[in-house]
């Protein structure tokens, strides 16, 4: 199939029609695989006899599976929609493994909110109508309100309340927890703008020294007195409800209300976003170059794009996604419901904490970080 | 036929194996992958030295012996003790309670076993918590650190848990398949002590019985992922940790250095294996 730009969308519906879409993405989340298999998946048998099948891998599953398969030189994949971020974007265009640009064909592709940077840079990469925004997220701080009070805003705030509860904070050595470092480094320059645009070695260079001796002088106050890091958010997440750690972090801006109701949290648990800013993005959807169902996927996404299944996607106790859409776009009556939907109640509002958004930076800054604080911290 | 299974065999085990070694020493010399340059050499140079290469050797090394030795030390006093004074011990063949007992910890998958060793020995685990109870601690912070710890405590407690039972199983086995507890009682009314047939008779008789399958699970520890993943500290990192934080994270550009962990692990455990089988063939002859 060509790359879509112009095509009759009412070819790619009779094309996608009585189809299998293979879906892959993350299902670490119940509230999200509940909203796939009862929501979605039954829509899309009922509106166009597609039947969706979705598959567990995230990032570097992902990559490495389509990699694997273009090496081989295989001429076809059975992915057909993969769920993705920047760093999984970036590495999928490393490559040449994504198919397009698709996202101007979509009808509903139109209601984008494609003036917004958050939506439409993805780790300051245009993302050229080879993915499809799907939803819009920012990093919050996760603390229990019977346990912790004065909450750190600022870098130098972060530092005093650290060594005044020693061995009670952590980050994971991951993606979230190098978010949470990206989000430090820009707060060490100030202006966050410098960040912006392609990768700079010299601004690297600079805050990133400046980073590494701030985290080398907190060190000993961190958790296990910084010599080891949780491996991975889950493990986060338990250190914090086992009552380890004070905070825990979620670049999920829902997360707290998710996770009170599956009963994870307490309901003591709250979500803020400090003064200085956390970073704010958007997570996509992308289609193999080598996808067997290439209609079948548009069809799909332009569904999940649409008001309809964005604004189900956006209610707390479904899933609390932000939605990528333009708001002003869409019809009076889908504005009204919009306007008058439940809010969640432990995070703070999607407004307010909008306002200390950060960018995400270039790739190769998280790529940098993740390898330098390997060096010069954890092996140090 | 004989020569057909053989050949048979060599097509299902080896020959994977060996494009797959053939696979990862292309792939370190730049010779395929989406991204390589053509020919190089640059990866195994940054490998010698990144002093990755020491540190996790060392690491997997020293978690894999130290393992083995506390699991084996344990497995021979447990099979001794409980087998010594039984005079069942020579005609049983049967299982009891107690030797089914044992074998429940084989139940447990690794990264289950894993994560339950951290629910207990964690600073807000059970023990943790049962001490701040008791009195003995005053806040989680002054419990000590066996979990993702720089010694790999926990990593080792939860190998010597997975694999203690079996090597008591197969020490009682080979106990009683030698009528050891005859010979004991032998030795007893010829006046030996229990001390000195446990050290000149027990004890190198069922290691070196054993010694084929002891030297398989060394293998097998040096090679595990769950438990160093979530039981270790962050650096050093095991083989298989380092080889999977190098081959599915952030920067593609890091495969090539995944690849040469994993030909220097198959190279180190072929000679290892090499030098075990020489050691082996001289023993016996």
């Amino acid at each position: 199939m060509e790359a879509m730009t112009t095509k009759d969308w009412s070819s790619v519906e009779a094309s996608a029609k009585s189809t299998t879409v293979h879906m892959m993405m993350w299902q670490g989340d119940r509230l999200i695989n509940k909203y796939m298999q009862d929501y979605v998946k039954p829509r899309l048998d009922e509106l166009y006899d597609i039947d969706l099948v979705v598959t567990d891998g995230q990032g570097n599953q992902v990559v490495n599976r389509l990699m694997a398969e273009l090496e081989a030189g295989r001429k076809s994949t059975e992915l057909d929609i993969i769920w993705i971020n920047g760093e999984t974007f970036y590495q999928l265009r490393q490559i040449n493994a994504l198919y397009g640009p698709f996202l101007e064909s979509l009808p509903h592709g139109k209601l984008i909110d494609i003036e917004n940077p958050f939506i439409a840079m993805d780790f300051q990469q245009a993302i050229d109508g080879y993915e499809c925004p799907w939803g819009n997220v920012q990093m919050i701080m996760i603390y229990d309100s019977t346990r912790t009070a004065n909450l750190p805003q600022t870098l130098e705030q972060w530092s005093t309340w650290i060594r005044d509860h020693p061995g009670r904070f952590t980050w994971s050595n991951d993606f979230t927890g190098m978010t949470m470092l990206k989000s430090w480094l820009i707060a060490l320059a100030d202006d966050p703008e410098i960040f912006h645009g392609e990768f700079s070695e010299e601004i690297y260079a600079t805050y990133s020294t400046e980073l590494w001796k701030y985290i080398d002088d907190i060190r000993p106050h961190l958790w296990n007195r910084g010599k080891s890091y949780p491996s991975s958010l889950a493990q986060l997440h338990q250190l914090f409800v086992n009552g380890e750690v004070d905070m825990t972090m979620s670049n999920n801006d829902s997360e707290v209300d998710n996770k009170i109701s599956q009963g994870v949290f307490t309901p003591t648990t709250r979500a803020y976003v400090p003064q200085m800013g956390t970073i704010q993005n958007s997570h996509y959807l992308g289609i193999p170059r080598l996808a067997d169902n290439k209609e079948g996927a548009l069809q799909v996404i332009n569904f999940l794009l649409s008001p309809e299944a964005q604004y189900e996607k956006s209610r707390p106790a479904v899933w609390g996604d932000g939605t990528v859409l333009d708001r002003r776009k869409l019809s009076a009556e889908w504005q009204e419901k919009w306007n008058l939907r439940e809010q969640r109640s432990s995070s703070p509002p999607r407004e307010l904490i909008s306002e200390v958004a950060l960018q995400e930076p270039a790739p190769e800054y998280m790529i940098r970080l993740y390898e330098d604080f390997r060096k010069l911290i954890i092996e140090k | 036929m004989r020569k057909l299974l053989t050949y048979l065999f060599l097509c299902i085990c080896l020959l994977p194996i060996l494009l797959g070694i053939g696979y990862s020493i292309s792939y370190s010399l730049g010779l395929t992958g989406l991204l390589s340059e053509g020919f190089t050499w640059a990866h195994w140079r940054t490998f010698f030295t990144s002093g990755n290469l020491l540190s996790s050797t060392l690491y997997t090394l020293g978690l894999g012996v130290v393992s083995l030795l506390i699991a084996v030390a344990a497995g021979l006093v447990v099979s001794w003790t409980g087998g010594r004074y039984d005079k069942g011990l020579s005609q049983s063949h049967g299982s009891s309670l107690s030797e089914l007992g044992i074998l429940v910890p084989l139940l447990f998958a690794p990264v289950t076993a894993a994560f339950c060793w951290y629910q207990i020995l964690s600073p807000g685990g059970f023990i943790a918590r049962l001490s701040y109870h008791l009195g003995l601690i005053t806040d989680t912070t002054d419990f000590p650190r066996i979990v993702n710890d720089e010694w790999g405590i926990g990593i080792v407690i939860c190998h010597v848990f997975l694999i203690l039972p079996v090597f008591t199983y197969l020490f009682t086995a080979t106990a009683r398949k030698h009528d050891l507890a005859a010979l004991y009682q032998q030795s007893r009314s010829l006046g030996s002590g229990s001390v000195h047939f446990f050290r000149t008779v027990y004890a190198p008789i069922v290691l070196f019985k054993n010694s084929r399958v002891l030297w398989l699970y060394l293998i097998f520890l040096l090679g595990t992922y769950e438990v160093p993943l979530l039981l270790g500290s962050s650096s050093p990192q095991t083989f298989s940790v380092f080889i999977a934080d190098k081959l599915t994270k952030f920067n593609l550009a890091d495969i090539p250095a995944g690849h040469c962990m994993a030909i220097w692990y198959t190279l180190l455990i072929t000679v290892m294996t090499l030098l075990y089988l020489r050691w082996q063939r001289r023993v016996i002859w």
